[in-house]
């Protein structure tokens, strides 16, 4: 098994907070994840076209017509906070 | 802080001349009239969260279907810039974390754009035309809109969906950019040439387009690409040219001070005039999106497309001036926009000649319409009202005085011109009798600039000709009265 995970790293992204068990824990089931796709990468794909839908469906199209919109204050009843018709959430950025 | 000015080769402490490689990636939203994937309306609402539903909230397991008027107005927005149209697109997930795209993922087209290899020529300073490729379009939709906001001491954002999942189209150059007067100029032709097309607005005032800078530096000669710095956030085609120019002025004291340029992303402040970087935004992978269906396109529909692209500005401004035998000038003030040029050739048809067309359309209608908050399209003034007034000129039956006076009164009212010519007494005098008579009391009340005409002071005929047309209240024909005049001073 490889070894490559920085899992201080990952759980940073994740905004996830990790205890050391866990840490262990998730380094082992990424790096295995990670071995399996090197095993991937060994196929040639040279003469193979790029996947550019799992699916095989072409051309499903709507029409451009407007249609009512839902209710704004029952959509805003189900997040954790909301004012003056916004969503509002933690800033981001400074 | 010294600043570039444009088009000046950059010199380097050891003499060294470097050169700036620019590239734009420009986003445009199309006005289609529901959203990229829902049938919310497109349309920015009066108040926030207004149109939304479970779609472009991006609730889990919703069903993304893109609009055919979407697709069309992409492919005709492409074809304008001289892409070629891809036959195969698909749209990608380009995963990222913020809490203007609560999913996770934007709907784009990474790997199968819908649009490569276009083009568009640009005037560059010295007056040239230059060419300038476009490496690619693709479409992509519009995440929410964040308004940042402080509570006390707790710094909050409110999510606006209402732009959430408007069709947008990014255009990416090819770094061929070179100093920051072609890339306003190149922006400056974008923003003409699509609203020629009518796919989208392309307002950077708006916001309905945005523009991106990667800039880096190179010593002249060497064709290697050097780190590159994003900037963003330039809200006027002046403040791309400022930005761009501060920021190629801050590379350069990098490279003197040793300094390594690292890859990010600075936001313009238009206040202090300076880029600042701005946070990293991890960004993730691409891959390929499993509910959007690819789109297949054949050269039939392309051509289809083709041919609902209006005459571009290039080939009307040729045909007005072989066709009107116009100037240069006057051409390039007709065909700036779709309408004006509508509108000229709409006079024409009626008659007017092409001279007094552009005249009063340029230095008249065009003005009143603005201070009018209205558009040449709508407005009550129709080219078929404003030829009946502009023959009444021609004929000599108005003055132009009293015809810019008629004109500020179209807008008032559904009236015909010449019932208000008549109604309100705007006609012409150039009944010799009547004038005569007015002549006669100027030259008796002004002995004096009638003794400075004898003594060879002959502007005085101007003086006096002034008095006879106030006492008409304008609607004297200058020449008629210049002409009694003449004869009777003598
Ligand atoms: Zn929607």
């Amino acid at each position: 098994m490889s070894n490559e995970i920085d899992i201080e790293y990952v759980s940073k992204l994740a905004r996830l907070k990790l205890n050391e068990e866990e840490k262990k824990l998730f380094s082992s089931q990424l790096n295995h994840i990670l071995d399996y796709i090197h095993q991937l990468n060994k196929l040639d794909t040279e003469n193979i076209e790029p996947t550019a839908h799992v699916l095989e469906f072409t051309n499903v199209f709507r029409e451009d017509q407007v249609e009512a919109s839902i209710n704004r204050d029952q959509v805003l009843n189900n997040a954790p906070k909301s004012q003056k018709g916004f969503f509002e959430v933690p800033r981001i950025i400074e | 802080m010294l600043r570039c000015f444009h088009g000046q080769p950059l010199y380097f402490k050891n003499k060294m001349e470097y050169e700036a490689i620019i590239g734009l990636e420009i986003h445009i939203e199309l006005n289609s009239a529901t959203k990229m994937f829902c049938d919310c309306s497109n349309r920015p609402g009066d108040s926030p969260n207004q149109n939304i539903c479970p779609i472009c909230l991006w609730m889990p397991g919703v069903f993304a279907k893109i609009s055919q008027e979407v697709l069309e107005k992409a492919t005709i927005t492409c074809l304008a810039l001289n892409c070629e149209i891809q036959h195969k697109s698909a749209f990608d997930q380009k995963v990222y974390y913020y809490p203007d795209l609560p999913k996770g993922f934007q709907l784009s087209q990474f790997h199968f754009p819908l649009a490569r290899n276009g083009w568009v020529n640009i005037t560059d300073e010295h007056g040239s035309s230059k060419r300038l490729r476009i490496r690619g379009i693709h479409m992509e939709e519009d995440v929410a809109k964040l308004v940042h906001e402080t509570e006390g001491r707790k710094k909050i954002s409110l999510v606006d969906f209402n732009r959430a999942g408007t069709p947008l189209v990014e255009v990416v150059t090819q770094p061929d950019i070179r100093n920051p007067y072609d890339a306003m100029e190149f922006v400056n032709v974008l923003r003409t040439l699509i609203p020629y097309v009518g796919t989208a607005e392309c307002s950077m005032e708006y916001g309905t387009m945005r523009v991106d800078a990667n800039i880096s530096l190179r010593p002249v000669g060497t064709q290697k690409m050097n780190v590159k710095v994003e900037v963003k956030n330039m809200n006027s085609i002046r403040s791309i040219g400022d930005a761009i120019a501060y920021e190629i002025n801050r590379q350069k004291q990098c490279y003197e001070e040793g300094k390594e340029i690292i890859l990010h992303t600075r936001l313009w402040d238009p206040e202090r005039e300076i880029t600042v970087p701005m946070r990293g935004k991890f960004a993730g992978p691409c891959i390929p999106d499993p509910s959007v269906s690819i789109i297949e396109i054949s050269d039939e529909w392309i051509k289809k497309m083709k041919n609902r692209l209006p005459e571009m500005p290039a080939e009307k401004q040729a045909r007005f001036i072989k066709q009107y035998k116009l100037t240069e000038e006057q051409v390039l003030s007709v065909t700036s926009q779709q309408e004006t040029a509508q509108y000229f050739e709409s006079l024409v048809k009626e008659g007017i000649s092409p001279i007094t067309a552009v005249h009063w359309l340029i230095t008249q209608l065009l003005p009143a319409v603005k201070k009018r908050s209205e558009n040449l399209k709508e407005t009550t003034v129709t080219p078929e009202r404003l030829a009946k007034l502009l023959f009444m000129v021609e004929k000599e039956n108005v003055n132009a005085n009293s015809a810019k006076e008629v004109l500020a009164l179209l807008f008032e009212s559904e009236k015909d011109p010449a019932d208000i010519v008549a109604q309100q007494g705007f006609e012409q005098i150039s009944n010799t009798g009547e004038l005569e008579t007015l002549i006669d009391k100027i030259l008796s009340d002004n002995p004096q600039a009638v003794k400075d005409f004898h003594s060879g002071k002959t502007q005085a005929v101007g003086f006096l000709t002034g008095q006879v047309i106030r006492l008409t209240q304008g609607k004297a024909n200058p020449k008629t009265v210049r002409k009694l005049l003449e004869e009777k001073i003598k």
